[in-house]
Parts: structure tokens; C-alpha cells; sequence
């Protein structure tokens, strides 16, 4: 008994250890319904502005606000940039000519409703704001 | 004045952002999206002649600008990019303008092509696009070297690109094509009496451009290589002079004639001249947070004998050390007979003042010297850029400059026009985009 109470001790403290670890990491990319599995790469360009379309299905890509934690963990593992970085990268593109960031949204729920609501559309929420229904063409 | 013109710039780039929020929410989706952007800058040289607009009463008037764009993206395929600035004038001594860098309409039908019509810049070397951003780059100023070889920074026209997405980076040929009205600055020592007044001569003209470049951008490395052909003839419809006619006046003595107007047998003219320009660059980031960036032009003039034929080049390495980027730049920049042997003759050959008209031939021949493009220097600057944010570099550079000949240089009257000078300018500015 004094063995079992032990080893659901060490399991609780052990999951409490790396839950925050895990939750950090926990982004999921969801898109309209015409999208369907995407990899790192492909998001990767969708967000550097160099994808705009996809099998004929033109993109339409969002952003949580500069700052925001769901943004720092996606960027970070799609883009391998932090916030300074993905700025300035959109400060040179947008000034060379060659278009204007992905617009940005507010919240999850902003997100969940522009990507239900438009076609093309692709964001990214955390994984605690899943809803049922909705696409996920890529999971961290 | 200027905070006005900005404002007045934002405001309804401001408004339209709302405007935008409404016209995406009712499902049209035009989506407007502002930005702005602005170097305050300032610099002195040890020098009372003005070098690259600068001397030793210090100016803001050389780096600062001031500007807005608005992005107005009407679908994934379909945009169009308005830029305003405010700037020093071309045109003028002390006042400011407020001109159109950008003004184009974009077609990307697909991920690998790029069509703009409109008004654009050229990307002659690696950072043509973005020369008024200062928050792009780290340099307090880009090396004149380089940076002045260009005939044109802007044209009208049509630009067509082809993008390569690799895994490593991305890859793209750009061609363009159009014109734009210039104003070229030449600086007179002492004019022709009565004719033309000694100091700023403004000259317009108007030049076709046509070229393609090849760009590599990846994480660790960009180059740019292009080949660019521009044809530039006057606006006031005068000709372009091949070369100077040696007209005599009398036994034993002779000048140079430079213009059908003075005595000689006249001189032979072109209506237009053609340049070519070679350029290749690159930006690498290396580890431990060094960074090497490198251009080199070549530009080649064959119509006339007094156009600009030179070559250029410079180096910049950088490491990153926190915020703070501190770099050095060596460059240098120098223009090849026939253009540097007309220039020395215009300037040293003298009608004796016993000769009647003697001192307007004089003036005649200095002053076509004054305007030869002649470059024949080189820098070293010492510099450094903080990062306050993404968004904001304060800046700060040491440069000398050592020229034994440059039309950068407004030499004063009295003085040769070859002539070793050392200048020293120390400059400093804050650059923004928000």
C-alpha cells in the first residue's frame, strides 16, 4: 500500500514537472476546410509571405499580436525565429516591396472564427482552444 | 514641419485601417495596412566645404527622412504599396520635398511570380530597396562608394520576378523596365561671369532604365548580382559633348572649346549616352555573431569621353555583441581615363589675360570641368548600431574619407579640382518603422 501511494506520488510529481513543458509546446495550426495536413516547411513559407497559395487554394494566414505567448511558442517551433526576429524579417520584406505581414488577430477565439468564416484561411491557436470541427493541418 | 507632414501622411492612412476592419468584416476583403518609418539623423565633418552635403556646420538635412506607406491588399493575388517621404530636396539647397518613392500595383498570380507596375526601385545592389529605411540596416550611412554609382534609385515602369522556393532559401530573377526624371547636382567654383553663377548647378534629365538581377535570400546569406543598361540624355533637349574640340586663338595659343556657343570649331555631341552597370554583392552571417557584407559596381560609359566610366567596391564586417552591432567599412570608388585626363586638362589649361575673352574661356573650361562625374576616393568608417527593439537603431559613425578627386566634394573656388583632401565625418541618428 505504503509502495503504491509512493509511486502515485512520484507519477503526480513527475507529470507536474513536465506538464508545463509539454503545454508550452502545445500550438495547433488550424486552416479552413480546403487545407488539410501541412508540414513545418510548408508553414513556414506560408508565414514568410513566399506561400501565398496552395493546390489552388489561395492563403490567407493570421497572427496573434506581437507578444502574445501562442505566437512566441509558434514561432519558435514553425519558424525557428523569436518575435524580434519574425519583425524584423517583416520590416525589410514589407520595405523591398514585397507585401505587408499576415493580418493580426486578438485572441483564439478571433482566430477560430476568421478560419471557420473565410476560405483560405490558416492560424494558429493553442491546443487548449480546440474546438470540435475545426481542421488541424498541423500539431506541436 | 516635418511632424506635420507626417501626421498629415498617417492620418488617412490611419483612417483607412478602420475603413479596412469594416470593408474585411462585410466579407469584401480589401485589407489596408499602414506603416511608417523615419531616420533623424545628424552630421558634422572637420571640413568648411561641403563633402556629400556635409561640413563643418553639421546638418540634419543629409540623413534625415521621414515617411509612410500603405499596403493595400485587395486579395492573396492582388495589392498595391503607396510610399511617401519627406527628404531634403534635389533640388534645392534648404528645402524639403515630399515625393512618391513607391507607387505600384502588384499581381502575384501564383507563389513563383511577381508583376508590379507603377513607380519602383530598382535593385541595383543589395540594399537599393530599402535605402530610406534606415531600421533595416546597421550602417549610420551606406557607403557612398557603392551607393552613388547608381544613375537612379526610382523608376516608372514594370518589374517582372520569378521566385524559386528552395529548402535552403529563395531564389529569384527579377527584370525590369521604365524611366524616371532626375535631377542631377554639380557644384560650380566660380560659374561663368555674367552667363552662370559660381555654387549649386541643377541639371535635369531623364534616364531609361532596363535590367535583371538574381537574388539569393536565405537565412545565413544573401546575394544579389545584376546587369542594368541606362540611357540618359538632357531634359532641356541641349546635347551631350563628346569631347572637348581644342580651338585656336591665335599663334601659339589654343583652348579647350566645350560648347557650340564659344569661339572653335564647334565640338561633336550626342543627344543621349548609354551606361552599363555590373554590380554583385553579398550579406553573410557568420557564426559567433560576425557578419560580412561585400559589393563591388562596374560602370561602363562609351558615347562620351566625359561620362563616368568607374569602378567601385567596398567591405563591411560586423559583430553582434548584445544589442549593440559595431562595424567597420572599407570602400573605395575611382573613374578611369578618358573621363580623369579631360577633367585635369579643362582644369589646368589657361587662356592668357592678354587674349580678349580671356577669362569667360577660362571660366568656360573650369566650369566644364566642375561637371565631369569624377570619383577617385576611398573611407574607412568606424560605427556602431543599438537595437533599442525590432523596431528602432540608434546609430553613431567615424568616417575619413581621403579623395584625390570627387564631385561629392563642393571644392572651393580658388581650388584645383585634383588635390588630396581628408574629411572627416562623425554622424549619428535614430531610425524607426512602426
Amino acid at each position: 500500500m505504503k509502495r503504491k501511494s509512493f509511486l502515485t506520488l512520484l507519477a503526480a510529481t513527475a507529470l507536474a514537472v513536465a506538464l508545463p513543458a509539454w503545454a508550452d509546446d502545445n500550438v495547433v495550426v488550424i486552416a479552413n476546410s480546403a487545407l488539410r495536413g501541412l508540414d513545418a516547411e510548408s508553414l513556414k513559407r506560408i508565414w514568410a509571405g513566399r506561400t501565398i497559395e496552395l493546390d489552388g487554394t489561395a492563403l490567407r494566414p493570421v497572427n496573434m499580436p506581437a507578444g502574445h505567448s501562442v505566437r512566441r511558442r509558434f514561432l519558435a517551433a514553425v519558424m525557428q525565429q523569436d518575435d524580434d526576429e519574425y519583425i524584423a524579417y517583416w520590416t525589410v520584406r514589407r520595405y523591398v516591396g514585397k507585401g505587408a505581414p499576415p493580418r493580426e488577430l486578438a485572441s483564439g477565439a478571433e482566430v477560430i472564427e476568421f478560419v471557420r468564416s473565410t476560405p483560405g484561411a490558416i492560424g494558429y491557436i493553442d491546443a487548449a482552444d480546440l474546438k470540435p470541427g475545426l481542421n488541424v493541418v498541423f500539431r506541436r | 514641419m516635418a511632424w506635420i507632414v507626417i501626421g498629415c501622411l498617417a492620418a488617412p492612412a490611419a483612417h483607412a485601417q478602420v475603413a479596412a476592419a469594416e470593408r474585411e468584416a462585410a466579407g469584401e476583403g480589401l485589407r489596408l495596412s499602414w506603416s511608417a518609418f523615419g531616420t533623424l539623423g545628424y552630421a558634422q565633418s572637420n571640413r568648411a566645404y561641403r563633402y556629400f552635403g556635409i561640413d563643418d556646420d553639421g546638418t540634419a538635412r543629409r540623413d534625415t527622412v521621414l515617411g509612410a506607406q500603405l499596403d493595400a491588399q485587395l486579395s492573396p493575388q492582388w495589392s498595391a504599396t503607396l510610399q511617401a517621404k519627406l527628404a531634403a530636396s534635389t533640388q534645392h539647397e534648404s528645402a524639403w520635398d515630399v515625393t512618391a518613392s513607391w507607387a505600384f500595383a502588384a499581381w502575384r498570380p501564383n507563389n513563383d511570380w511577381l508583376v508590379r507596375l507603377g513607380k519602383l526601385r530598382v535593385p541595383f545592389v543589395l540594399r537599393s530597396e530599402q535605402l530610406d529605411v534606415g531600421a533595416t540596416y546597421e550602417e549610420a550611412r551606406l557607403p557612398a562608394e557603392i551607393y552613388s554609382l547608381a544613375p537612379s534609385n526610382d523608376f516608372t515602369g514594370a518589374a517582372v520576378a520569378r521566385s524559386w522556393n528552395l529548402p535552403s532559401g529563395e531564389f529569384s530573377l527579377e527584370v525590369y523596365r521604365g524611366s524616371a526624371d532626375l535631377t542631377k547636382r554639380f557644384w560650380l567654383r566660380e560659374g561663368i561671369p555674367s552667363l552662370q553663377p559660381a555654387g549649386p548647378l541643377y541639371r535635369e534629365v531623364k534616364t531609361t532604365v532596363q535590367g535583371l538581377s538574381v537574388t539569393w535570400r536565405a537565412p545565413d546569406l544573401m546575394a544579389r548580382t545584376g546587369l542594368h543598361h541606362a540611357r540618359t540624355r538632357r531634359i532641356d533637349g541641349d546635347q551631350l559633348t563628346v569631347r572637348p574640340t581644342l580651338a585656336p586663338l591665335g599663334p601659339g595659343i589654343n583652348y579647350w572649346q566645350t560648347n557650340d556657343l564659344l569661339p572653335g570649331p564647334g565640338v561633336a555631341q550626342v543627344d543621349s549616352i548609354n551606361n552599363l552597370l555590373l554590380t554583385a554583392g553579398f550579406d553573410a552571417h557568420l557564426s559567433g555573431g560576425w557578419r560580412v557584407a561585400a559589393e563591388a559596381a562596374r560602370v561602363w560609359q562609351r558615347d562620351i569621353e566625359q561620362g563616368i566610366d568607374a569602378v567601385g567596391g567596398y567591405v563591411t564586417v560586423y559583430r553582434q555583441l548584445g544589442a549593440f552591432t559595431p562595424y567597420v567599412t572599407l570602400a573605395a570608388m575611382n573613374t578611369r581615363d578618358p573621363a580623369n585626363g579631360w577633367s585635369r586638362t579643362l582644369d589646368t589649361t589657361t587662356v592668357p589675360g592678354v587674349v580678349p575673352g580671356a577669362d569667360l574661356l577660362n571660366a568656360s573650361m573650369r566650369t566644364a570641368a566642375d561637371t565631369l562625374p569624377i570619383y577617385r576616393q576611398n573611407s574607412l568608417a568606424l560605427g556602431s548600431s543599438y537595437a533599442w527593439s525590432p523596431r528602432v537603431k540608434l546609430k553613431a559613425e567615424w568616417m575619413r574619407t581621403r579623395a584625390r578627386q570627387s564631385q561629392l566634394i563642393d571644392v572651393p573656388a580658388g581650388e584645383p579640382l585634383e588635390a588630396r583632401r581628408r574629411i572627416d565625418v562623425i554622424s549619428s541618428s535614430l531610425s524607426f518603422v512602426f
